[in-house]
């Protein structure tokens, strides 16, 4: 096929994802430290929502308690940092053994991207192998989202319970308070880091692997005739969006500077389901873009509110509930599924005119 | 008891592919399959007819693993596979289904329905650092110009109408490349030409690959088959040529209560 051609049938959402890292690139240059802040923050945000696409938009598996994984990690670093820098509510003098490897920087970093593998392993073992598909699979990891809350409230000795801990060291691995890049150098960091797991998907769901976890979302029986096990892909998908969650927590801690149990709780994972819904699933550009626009907006309108009323916070809430529900009944694909549909109606239209011709052709040939 | 007629001499001599032994089952104290014994053999195809509810799928899914029976035994080149799993009997066994009523990936192309079914890399780490080769290439084109879809192979397969998502399914269980094929009721929601087509796609694999197909349609029937089977009320009722059985009291007794 010439390039040009090639070019052409590109799916149009990869422009957007080609415009949105440009407009992510320069976004420091133009912009003060306080957006520089928030920006990477979203950013941390996309990386979770691309974890919960693979998941749920390509695989169909709608977790409704991702924040668990999300969670996990967040609070690997947390600890560590408060171990690190001995912060005043620890009355410990020794890590137990489960967390001694947060005692080590690069240990901190791993612990926070295994142990979410690890959980997603576990549960997806328990789930998978027990057949638990559908909407049980939702309500059994919603659960998981509670319990979670309440166990990181719960065991306050490690976690500081409600009021949750402090992070002050902003680098890659080190979890010392010395150390610290600026939010302009962190900001490169994790936008490094959400290039890297925009590739890894994007080259995932290209391959064969990423056109049987299709098939699992679209009709997961008919694969079992064609020789496949899904219960393996659908752990493999797991323990692999389970780390990229991870991830996300761990740099999303690193960049707010805290972490509390609304970032493992019921709140963050729906927050995500919203901004995957509302962007579009299975494509990765309405992980991101949903993730941007809602984020950028709350940021933005709550600046604006904030000083005519206090309980704005409350009121975002219900703004978000009300578009949830407008986005399932008006435009179910989500915004770039919208867009993908038309270019795919056009394609399609193309093609059958093009059929037409052929067969209209043939008829002249031999009447 | 019905006489049983005796296959072609070609077929007579070819070894024995699939055979079940008194094959039962029940579903909730619903006798739906009695003691079905049968064989065919390789290069063989063989038409099951009855009516709705004789069974005819049942058997399929006992033969494929959807369903385990109550008593009897599938045996596969003489291999026992009784209770296998349906991923196990598809990989292993190399038995391929078309399931009554399109059963097709809708939200994917026409090229990766077929190209997920091309057998040989159903592990999750072949599936990952899987490349399509030229070879793979052509054998997904070559399977989608016997489906007459090679036109079609961008469009979305929820696009096809009823008659090519048939057709589609069926390409899949051919990328599957089986030791045997079943196809359930393949021409079903066809049109008269698209029956005929179909008829003609299955012909082509006579003698080749060995086919076990249901149908109602008895144009179809007359137009690919040679040896039936008919089923009616979970049983095997008699076995024979297509002419032999059409003349049988029985048979004709349930198809003319059948077009009451
Ligand atoms: N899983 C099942 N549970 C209960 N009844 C079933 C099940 N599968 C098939 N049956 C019953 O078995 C009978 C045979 O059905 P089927 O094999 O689909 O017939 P056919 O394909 O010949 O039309 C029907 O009465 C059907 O209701
Ligand atoms: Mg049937």
């Amino acid at each position: 096929m010439p390039l040009l051609t090639k070019v052409r049938q590109l799916p149009v959402n990869r422009w957007i994802d080609l415009a949105l890292f440009l407009f992510l690139l320069t976004f420091p240059i133009w912009q003060n430290t306080y957006w520089v802040y928030i920006m990477s923050g979203i950013m941390a945000y996309m990386i979770f929502a691309l974890s919960l696409d693979l998941l749920w938009g390509y695989t169909g598996l709608m977790s409704m308690g991702h924040s668990v994984l999300f969670g996990a990690g967040g609070y690997m670093i947390g600890i560590a940092s408060a171990w690190a820098n001995q912060a005043d509510w620890i009355k410990f003098d020794q890590l137990p053994w489960f967390l001694a490897i947060l005692s080590q920087p690069l240990g901190a970093f791993l612990a926070a991207l295994f142990l979410p593998g690890l959980i997603a392993l576990f549960i997806g073992l328990f789930m998978f192998s027990g057949k638990i598909r559908g909407v049980f699979f939702s309500l059994i990891t919603l659960a998981l989202a509670g319990i979670s809350e309440l166990f990181v409230i719960n065991q306050s000795r490690y976690t500081h319970g409600d009021s949750g801990i402090t992070v002050t060291s902003r680098t890659l691995f080190s979890n010392s308070d010395s150390q610290r890049l600026t939010d302009q150098q962190f900001y490169f960091v994790v936008l490094a880091f959400l290039l890297g797991s925009y590739l890894l998907c994007l080259w995932l769901v290209n391959t064969r692997t990423g056109k049987v976890l299709q098939g699992i979302r679209e009709n997961e029986s008919r694969l079992t005739y064609l020789g496949y096990k899904p219960a393996a892909f659908k752990l493999f998908i797991f323990m692999l969006s389970g780390m990229m969650a991870g991830l996300a927590g761990m740099l999303f801690v690193r960049v707010q500077g805290s972490i509390n149990h609304s970032a493992i709780g019921i709140n963050l994972a729906t927050l995500v389901l919203v901004w995957v819904a509302v962007g579009g699933r299975g494509n990765l550009t309405g992980a991101l873009i949903g993730t941007l626009l809602l984020q950028f907006s709350e940021t933005k309108l709550n600046s604006v509110f904030s000083g005519i009323s206090a309980d704005f916070a409350q009121y975002w809430k219900l703004v978000l509930g009300l578009l949830l529900l407008l986005i399932v009944f008006v435009i179910p694909k989500g915004l770039i599924g919208v867009l993908l549909e038309q270019q795919q109606s056009r394609q399609g239209r193309d093609r059958k005119a093009a059929i037409m011709r052929k067969e209209v052709h043939s008829h002249d040939a031999n009447p | 008891m019905t006489p049983t007629h005796k296959p072609a001499d070609k077929a007579e001599a070819a070894p024995v592919l699939l055979e079940t032994r008194g094959l039962s089952v029940s579903f909730n104290g619903f006798q739906a399959l009695s003691d079905i014994s049968l064989s065919i053999r390789q290069g063989e195809l063989r038409v099951i007819i009855g009516p709705n509810g004789a069974g005819k799928t049942t058997f399929m899914d006992l033969i494929t693993g959807k369903a385990k029976p109550t008593a009897g035994q599938v045996l596969f080149e003489g291999q026992d596979i009784t209770g296998k799993s349906a991923a196990e009997i598809a990989r292993r066994y190399k038995i391929g289904r078309k399931f009554q009523g399109p059963n097709v990936f809708d939200n994917m192309t026409v090229a990766e329905n077929i190209e997920l079914a091309v057998a040989g890399y159903e592990g999750l780490t072949q599936s990952l650092f899987f490349r399509a080769s030229a070879r793979f290439r052509h054998r997904v084109t070559e399977i989608l110009e016997q489906i007459e879809l090679a036109d079609y192979r961008s469009f979305m397969a929820t696009d096809l109408s009823h008659g090519q998502r048939q057709w589609l399914e069926i390409g899949m269980v051919f990328a599957q490349d089986p030791k045997l094929i079943i196809l359930d009721e393949p021409t079903s929601g066809m049109t008269a030409d698209e029956t005929r087509k179909t008829g003609d796609m299955i012909k082509k694999l006579k003698g080749e690959h060995t086919i076990l197909v249901v149908e109602h349609d008895m144009d179809f029937v007359r137009q690919v088959a040679d040896y039936v089977t008919v089923f009616n009320l979970g049983k095997r009722l008699v076995e024979g040529t297509l002419e032999a059985v059409q003349q049988d009291p029985e048979v004709q007794a349930v198809y003319l209560k059948e077009a009451d």
